[in-house]
């Protein structure tokens, strides 16, 4: 019964592993290149992750407007409520996986000492791979309902977290670099966590604009540009 | 103070109590006691008319014609049951009624289908008004009428068609009400349905309406059936009676009622009158029956 | 990532020209409505009581003609040819009607009740024909299986539900080219409305669906158009997923949040 919202419901989670197999291949592709030293990009390869990020986009776009649209017209209730619901953080969540690629892709060419980058590429690429290890993980989680894979991705950020911090002193530490280097590279570390939280803090607010314009004219404005609106005339994007 | 208050309280309102209580019975025993005589006072008629015709009704009651008077009386000397039966009066009733059934159902139904498909206008009023009026003629006027329009110009004599027409009119307007109240009682969806699958609309009426209303139809013309049944003061101007059986419908005819009255008015054949009217009474009452049962029926 | 709803749905089959409809001297039921109707399509009208809705979806099949003192004015089209100019026989096997209360003739047998539209019509059809028109329609409505041993005794045990399909198969035994339903479900328990609900989106491949109800939540179920309709005017006619989640008109939106109904 119910064949329409059955139709919806399969569609959504069709788009939703297309998006989500889109991601994976974002951080493969930057896994690689972490893993072979490369800062320079192809541009083959920069190609394809400009345009997976651009799929990224219009998936989380049409995959927002989906789900919208089947609370609307079906009313689901029950699990099919709830995981639409988290289909829905999710997709938002994965976006900014996306994001994070395309922040790493932007950076990678602006390293100016190729040597300080060898050194600590190890321990880039161990959290690269814990973290795409546990991305996989709880996206699996969700598709093959497995409370498990869930709970030990959720457990596992704390040690991921603590591992890092120690292997990232370490590696300092092991360096051949004087104490004061060490002790700058420290401190630049630090420094630099603290103002990607704040531009965090930032683009959140960003967001939260997007939203209610949103609520107001029903225009989902993510991933594209806004004319400010006078009284006489329709916002042009 | 209080303590005789509360007494007198107490045997006041018991006294109205028992007041009330003897009332409730003695109003019961009333109602039950008259209608014991109602319903024995059926019995009695019942009872007597069975005593007093039983030995009359045997395989010639049905088959035989009225006896002649002299046959009637040779037969009351000698103790015996009067020979012969009312076979040309029972023959000459059912011409009468399927002549008036002719006559009457079909208009009687189409005025009906008229009314129930115009209830509104002002035109419907008036004739159910003179439907109304119709059923409240005496039946001996309508005899009289029959007689001016059928007797006189059309047959030149007594006959049954004249009876048939009388009974007709008498029928038309129970057969018009009955048809109007099982029409009206057929769900309009039933015939939006019809319409909506392009069926002209005279052929909604004829091919819905009516088969859907059809028990009501049936048990209102058997009542207009049983009713006329009995009639014999228009039958006395127009068919007259005839003492053998007559087919010819521009002539004279019998019937049932005017059998029992010429056996009423012949001392040698009042015997036969009690039979007669068994027949007469069981005919009607298997027809009204008949009516119940296919209303109930429909009913369910 | 969609393809466009216009691409999926055939081009207009019917087209509202215009409509208005009074009874009486002044009062309008339908004040000049004008919509492009979609093929194969389900389309919605939808509005608080006494909107006009029922007027209109009746002005289709001309039954409104059957209410005293109807004038209307305007045209409607059916691919091509007004209805107005034709004959109104002609008109209902072209487009047919199922009704808020389920109407199975009474007297006929289910068999009979699917045929009744050729029967009442005196069409003629040999028995193999009418047998295959009986066995497909009651298949449509997913009602074969279950009447499929009782189809000459008269359909008294058939629920609501089963009765209301089983005049839908009544309606497309005509194969006619489009199907009004007046709140079509609105006398059914859930689970019936559900069933029938999806027998609607089936039908819609083969037939144009028009159907009023005064149950919003179903015409986002399952109508691709929605119409609003208040005060006998055309509110709003957009796609149904539009209109639902972005109105255009500021009185769809009360209706839709529930400010009057």
């Amino acid at each position: 019964m119910a064949i329409t919202k059955d139709n919806a419901l399969h569609a959504i989670l069709v788009h939703f592993n297309e998006m989500v197999k889109i991601v994976m291949r974002q951080l493969d592709i930057m896994d690689k290149m972490i893993i072979d030293h490369t800062i320079q990009i192809p541009p083959e390869l920069q190609k394809e992750i400009k345009e997976n990020e651009d799929k990224i986009d219009e998936y989380e776009t049409g995959l927002g407007n989906e789900i919208i649209d089947i609370i609307v017209l079906q009313s689901p209730v029950a699990s099919d409520i709830r995981k639409i619901m988290a289909a829905y953080q999710i997709i938002s969540n994965l976006e900014r996986i996306g994001d994070q690629v395309k922040n790493i892709d932007k950076l990678l060419p602006r390293i100016e000492d190729k040597e300080i980058y060898e050194h600590m590429v190890p321990v880039i690429s161990s959290m690269m791979a814990s973290s795409i290890m546990m991305v996989k993980r709880s996206i699996s989680s969700f598709v093959d309902d497995d409370n498990n894979a869930a709970i030990w991705t959720i457990k596992n950020d704390d040690v991921v977290d603590e591992i890092n911090h120690k292997l990232i002193q370490d590696t300092i530490q092991k360096s051949h670099y004087p104490n004061d280097i060490q002790h700058l590279l420290f401190t630049f570390i630090n420094v630099n966590s603290i103002i990607s939280n704040i531009e965090r803090i930032a683009d959140h607010a960003t967001n939260i604009a997007e939203a209610s314009i949103y609520a107001n004219i029903g225009e989902n404005l993510r991933h594209s540009k806004v004319v400010f609106r006078d009284s006489d005339s329709e916002p042009k994007h | 103070m209080n303590h005789s208050m509360a007494v007198e309280k107490k045997y006041s309102s018991l006294s109205s109590i028992r007041y009330r209580k003897t009332k409730d019975r003695l109003f019961k025993g009333a109602v039950m006691f008259f209608s014991f005589i109602t319903i024995s006072m059926v019995f009695l008629i019942i009872g007597t008319l069975l005593i007093k015709g039983y030995r009359q009704i045997n395989w010639a009651f049905f088959t035989q014609v009225a006896p002649d008077t002299f046959s009637a009386m040779m037969a009351k000397s000698s103790g015996q049951i009067i020979p012969g039966g009312i076979a040309n009066g029972i023959l000459g009733s059912l011409y009468l009624v399927a002549i008036a059934s002719v006559l009457s159902i079909p208009i009687g139904i189409l005025i009906g289908v008229y009314l129930s498909e115009n209830s509104e206008k002002k035109y419907a009023g008036l004739i159910r008004d003179i439907a109304d009026i119709l059923q409240g003629v005496p039946s001996i006027v309508i005899g009289l009428i029959a007689y001016i329009w059928i007797v006189v110009p059309v047959t030149r004599s007594y006959s049954v068609l004249a009876g048939g027409v009388a009974l007709a009119i008498m029928m038309l307007p129970l057969i018009v009400r009955s048809t109007e109240e099982s029409l009206k009682r057929v769900p309009n969806t039933l015939k939006e349905a019809a319409i909506a699958l392009g069926t002209p609309y005279y052929k909604v009426i004829w091919r819905v309406v009516i088969p859907s209303a059809f028990s009501g139809l049936m048990s209102g013309i058997l009542l207009s059936v049983s009713r006329v049944l009995g009639e014999t003061a228009p039958l006395m101007l127009t068919t007259l009676g005839n003492p053998n059986i007559n087919w010819n419908i521009m002539k004279p005819g019998s019937a049932v009622p005017l059998l029992i009255w010429q056996f009423y008015n012949n001392p040698n054949m009042v015997d036969l009158i009690w039979s007669s009217t068994i027949f007469l009474m069981g005919f009607v009452l298997l027809l009204n029956l008949t009516s119940k049962w296919i209303e109930a029926k429909r009913k369910k | 990532m969609k393809e466009t709803e216009e691409e999926r749905i055939a081009p207009p089959v019917m087209l509202i020209d215009n409509i208005s409809i009074s009874y009486g001297d002044d009062k309008y039921a339908v004040k000049n409505v004008s919509a492009k109707i979609l093929g194969n399509s389900i389309t919605a009208i939808m509005g608080p009581s006494g909107c006009g809705k029922t007027t209109l979806l009746r002005a289709i099949n001309r039954m409104h003609e059957l209410y005293p003192n109807i004038h209307t004015k305007g045209k409607i089209w059916l691919n091509g040819n007004n209805i107005y100019d034709m004959p109104t026989i002609n008109l209902r096997r072209k487009i047919g009607m199922v009704f808020q209360r389920p109407n199975p003739f009474p007297t006929l047998s289910i068999f009979d009740n699917v045929i009744a539209g050729y029967k009442l019509n005196g069409i003629h059809l040999k028995k193999s024909e009418r047998e295959e028109i009986v066995e497909t329609s009651l298949k449509d409505v997913a009602l074969w299986d279950e009447v499929k041993d009782s189809l000459h005794s008269k359909g008294n045990f058939l629920s609501g539900g089963q009765q209301q399909r089983l005049c839908i198969a009544r309606t497309i035994a005509f194969r006619p080219e489009v199907i009004l339903l007046d709140e079509p479900t609105s006398a059914l328990d859930p689970i019936s409305t559900a069933k029938i609900e999806d027998l609607l989106v089936g039908l819609k491949k083969n037939y144009t669906i028009i159907m009023v109800t005064h149950n919003m939540s179903q015409a986002a179920r399952i109508s691709d158009k929605s119409m609003f309709m208040y005060l006998g005017e055309l509110v709003e006619y957009d796609n149904t997923q539009k209109m639902f989640t972005t109105p255009s008109d500021p009185r769809t939106e009360a209706y839709l949040t529930g400010k009057f109904g």
